[in-house]
């Protein structure tokens, strides 16, 4: 087991052991948007991904939020904080271009822009992005 | 005996034929021929014309897979709402084509139709190698049969590089969850 998720691990306890431990308690330390890559071709986490994660601001333009690499678990955590997460469109960009190139596999989409609105912010949204070099899938989980 | 019996049967065979050659089919030739061998070498030509013909004929009135292809659009789609097992009728897609300055062009706009499909995005000679973005409107789909979607459009991005190729790029939609994969 990596390093980094026996910290999250470690975490999840630590919340535990302090507060009444309710769920909620735990995901509200942590990002209320998350997302995970699956390389389903290779059936391991798609390590190393760069994730961009932007809102549409009043104007109709795309705010540049966050930006990082998937970890060894295809995670990339810390998206976002409780204060900074207000309804509204979102959109999350992995560079699946950058991602198979380096694994010296050709892949069909540069790279996949996902979408989507938040109108409860209270709730922790799960963003995940189920992909191979010829197709992809993402729903929203909790 | 029986090759004897095989032998007779042969040249009464080929004589016959040469005998309908001789009524001027088309295709076929006339035998002015002394030996077997020369009759049975005639004979296997005339077969072969009017196969090659009787095939042209066939590839004319019900046209080959490559034929229907290439009048039809190198690229297609298909959109299923997996949600309620139906196609995805009426739902709007828009095909952009990125150019050298890496704006995104828009190329074709129309709704499904009752099955899901949009023909005609594209056509050979404005199909050609480079990034593709096709945008449905997910949000406006949904909302028209007033259920609550998680995306307000879709946008796949993809790179042909190919052009001779057919791509198959279809949305399997639902409120909550999509997919998209590389079909032929």
């Amino acid at each position: 087991m990596s390093i980094q998720r026996l910290e999250t691990l470690k975490q999840h306890l630590h919340c535990a052991e302090t507060s009444r431990g309710a769920p909620q308690t735990v995901m509200a330390t942590g990002s209320p948007l998350t997302t995970h890559v699956l390389d389903t071709a290779s059936g391991t986490p798609a390590v190393n991904l760069k994730i961009s994660l932007f809102r549409k601001d009043k104007l109709g333009q795309w705010t540049d939020l966050f930006n990082g690499k998937t970890n060894s678990d295809g995670r990339l955590p810390g998206l976002l904080t409780q204060d900074t997460f207000t309804m509204g469109l979102y959109k999350v960009t992995f560079d699946t271009g950058t991602y198979f190139l380096e694994k010296g596999v050709n892949g069909f989409y540069p790279y996949v822009d996902v979408v989507f609105e938040i109108t409860d912010p209270h709730q922790h949204y799960h963003v995940p992005l189920l992909l191979s070099p010829y197709g992809y899938s993402t729903y929203r989980g909790s | 005996m029986q090759f004897v019996s095989l032998y007779y049967a042969m040249v009464v065979a080929v004589s016959v034929h040469m005998q309908l050659v001789s009524t001027s089919l088309p295709f076929t030739k006339k035998c002015n021929c002394t030996t077997l061998k020369e009759s049975l070498g005639v004979f296997q030509t005339n077969i072969q014309n009017s196969v090659d013909k009787l095939t042209r004929q066939v590839q004319m009135v019900t046209g080959a897979p490559q034929t229907a292809m290439a009048t039809g659009s190198p690229l297609t789609t298909h959109v299923l709402d997996t949600s309620s097992g139906t196609p995805a009728a009426n739902l709007t897609i828009s095909l952009f084509r990125r150019d050298e300055l890496g704006q995104w062009t828009n190329l074709s706009n129309g709704n499904t139709n009752s099955d899901g499909r949009l023909p005609g995005l594209l056509t050979q000679d404005t199909f050609t190698i480079g990034l593709y973005k096709l945008t449905f409107d997910t949000g406006s789909y949904f909302l028209e049969k007033s259920v609550h979607g998680f995306y307000p459009y879709v946008d796949v991005v993809f790179e042909i590089t190919d052009p001779h190729q057919h791509y198959h790029v279809p949305l399997l939609l639902s409120p909550y969850g999509y997919s998209t994969y590389r079909g032929s």
